[in-house]
């Protein structure tokens, strides 16, 4: 039990690999910057006039997410956070189409 | 040397993310503001996909982050110019400083 926690816990350490110093300190810049970025087109997307506003906010704030997880997972080292932001940007596209087709032929502002 | 450039391209796309962000609050109107969120917010996580797939320094994980660049690249012109034809069929009005409104003349809408 506790052999095989110890040879675990040694795997885990040998999977991460801290990125050198100066890409350390850019991600973190990084990551900060597309935070703040996130907070600040929540504002269009919260007084946005029109939903098309909403639309384009949560278009960029989907993007800043897929950025983010790429920029989080080379920080911690985990390449398998790639899927994540692929997936995501799939989805992204996925949902903006629906989103203008409900635009054309959908009720309601 | 190649940790500069991850760095480099790393604060680059927290930047130009802000910049997009910044953009998509401070614009006048629905066309504009997509303008800045798709090319400054699309550039953005395109640089921090460079950025990881040049940091994580395996091919595998290089070739994920090519791809959510090239989809990156590929869907954000498709979905914003849905988003603003839908917008303008809909009629979400233009900036009252716009000049020209080739859409509505053309009688294409």
């Amino acid at each position: 039990m506790t052999e095989s926690m110890a040879a675990m816990a040694v795997l885990a350490e040998a999977a991460f690999s801290p990125p050198a110093e100066p890409v350390r300190t850019a991600g973190v810049i990084c990551l900060v910057l597309v935070m703040l970025a996130g907070a600040v087109t929540a504002v269009r997307v919260v007084q946005g006039p029109t939903l098309a506003d909403r639309v384009v906010g949560l278009d960029l704030l989907g993007t800043l997410v897929a950025a983010g997880v790429l920029g989080y997972g080379l920080l911690t080292g985990q390449p398998l956070l790639v899927w994540v932001a692929l997936v995501l940007a799939l989805l992204l596209f996925l949902g903006t189409v629906a989103f203008s087709y409900a635009l054309l032929h959908g009720t309601g502002q | 040397m190649t940790d500069w450039l991850i760095a480099v391209l790393l604060v680059g796309g927290g930047v130009f993310c802000l910049l997009g962000a910044v953009g998509i609050v401070r614009l006048p109107d629905l066309y504009t503001r997509m303008q800045a969120s798709t090319k400054a917010g699309t550039l953005g996580a395109g640089m921090v996909a460079l950025a990881a797939g040049i940091g994580f320094g395996d091919l595998d994980a290089a070739m994920r982050c090519g791809l959510v660049m090239v989809f990156l690249f590929l869907t954000a012109p498709v979905g914003s110019h849905l988003i603003a034809r839908a917008a303008h069929r809909r009629g979400v009005p233009l900036w009252g400083g716009s000049v020209v409104d080739h859409l509505r003349e053309r009688g294409g809408n």
